[in-house]
């Protein structure tokens, strides 16, 4: 095992969380995994040795996601007809409401959008500073907190006394 | 106090001096403090739903795409591949899930017509071609069933490990896989067990390509120790 690969291993645990609470779906959350590491295990030139590495990894992962997000809506765009609505969230919502055995948090975090669940998953799940994530999704601190405020006042109401 | 600054309290994102008055803001208004603890609450609710996951086990698939040297097989470059060896593209799909492991019940075919790369055996599957007698106790990773020479005079063997179970030919340069089936599963025992139906399959495949007996442990032995000598 590469001292690269054995520092990716040891990061696995927190990437998987952080694909979960960008996908939701389990079995969607380790193929994001999957296909996040096969992306950095190619790009391992790119990586800038010093640097930290789970920012790059995230970065990668974020990336990956949206552009999953983007084919499946269109997808979405060609199978569903227009007027039925086709804001990402909802749709990814839809496909997680289906599911039952989700758990309240999963449905509340399925329904924010993407541009404020990813951003919740960086500081409420992995813990990262607000200028941490701005750094990482290369975003003003303003839009940061703007979008975690919108977030978490959607969280609020969605997990309510539940939470 | 608005929602934002209620928030970066709750992240510990304010500095020291705003954190203060921030905390003395909440004495003094007690329903700013139910806002705090409704915040603190969601914020917990969210990290503590997530955290179970960065502490259960990795699976397979993801952890084994990290250990690039522990793949069993590896790529030869084309050369005077033997006639079962050929078929590259079939090889390279199939080697490329073997690698990660995840194709199960997948079988090399025999005979390709083209010229190309063969799949050649590592590691402790490499090793195990080379060194272990089916008459001695087996207990590393892979078991070596049988062994024959096939009408152009090469040493076959059959395996079976927790990879997969094939058939390797002996060349010039190392053991080609001539045939593999990934998948399988270990017996809790430790003691490995091929689903009989695979097991089935290489056996009918090592019987197609054997010419003549197998050989017994002592001819066995004696190839081994004579590193598998294409002609007798």
């Amino acid at each position: 095992m590469t001292a690269f690969e054995r520092e990716l291993l040891a990061l696995l645990p927190r990437l998987r969380r952080f694909a979960r609470s960008l996908a939701i779906h389990p079995a969607d959350a380790d193929d994001l995994c999957q296909v996040a590491l096969e992306k950095a295990l190619r790009a391992e030139a790119q990586w800038a040795q010093g640097t930290r590495l789970d920012s790059w990894m995230y970065r990668i992962m974020r990336n990956c996601w949206i552009d999953e997000i983007r084919a499946r809506r269109r997808r979405a765009e060609t199978f569903v007809p227009e007027d039925e609505g086709l804001g990402i969230g909802d749709s990814d919502h839809r496909r997680i409401e289906a599911r039952a055995e989700l758990a309240n948090v999963d449905r509340a975090m399925a329904a924010l959008p993407p541009e404020q669940r990813e951003i919740i998953a960086l500081i409420l799940v992995e813990g990262l500073a607000y200028k941490e994530a701005a750094e990482l999704l290369d975003l003003p601190m303003g839009t940061v907190t703007s979008r975690l405020v919108r977030g978490r006042q959607a969280l609020l109401e969605m997990l309510g006394e539940a939470a | 106090m608005t929602e934002e600054q209620i928030i970066a309290y709750v992240d510990g994102e304010l500095g020291p001096i705003d954190a203060m008055r921030f905390e003395r803001a909440m004495e003094a208004d007690p329903v700013l403090a139910v806002e705090v603890d409704r915040h603190r609450q969601v914020r917990e609710a969210v990290a503590r739903h997530f955290a179970p996951i960065a502490e259960a086990p990795l699976p397979e698939r993801l952890s084994a795409l990290l250990d690039r040297g522990r793949n069993v097989v590896a790529f030869r470059k084309p050369s005077a591949a033997s006639r079962w060896l050929r078929a590259e593209g079939r090889y390279a799909a199939l080697a490329a899930t073997l690698v990660a492991g995840l194709a199960i019940g997948q079988l090399l075919p025999l005979a390709g017509g083209r010229q190309g790369g063969a799949v050649m055996a590592q590691g402790d599957l490499a090793i195990a071609l080379e060194r272990q007698l089916a008459s001695v106790k087996q207990d590393g990773a892979y078991r070596i069933g049988t062994t024959f020479r096939t009408a152009d005079n090469r040493y076959c063997r059959t395996f079976s490990g927790k990879a997969g179970a094939g058939i390797g030919c002996h060349g010039d340069d190392g053991w080609a896989l001539a045939r593999f089936v990934a998948g399988g599963s270990s017996a809790p025992g430790g003691e490995y067990r091929q689903a009989s139906s695979v097991s089935g399959e290489i056996a009918a495949a090592a019987q197609e390509m054997m010419a003549g007996a197998p050989l017994d442990a002592e001819a066995e032995r004696k190839a081994r120790d004579g590193g598998w000598p294409a002609r007798p």
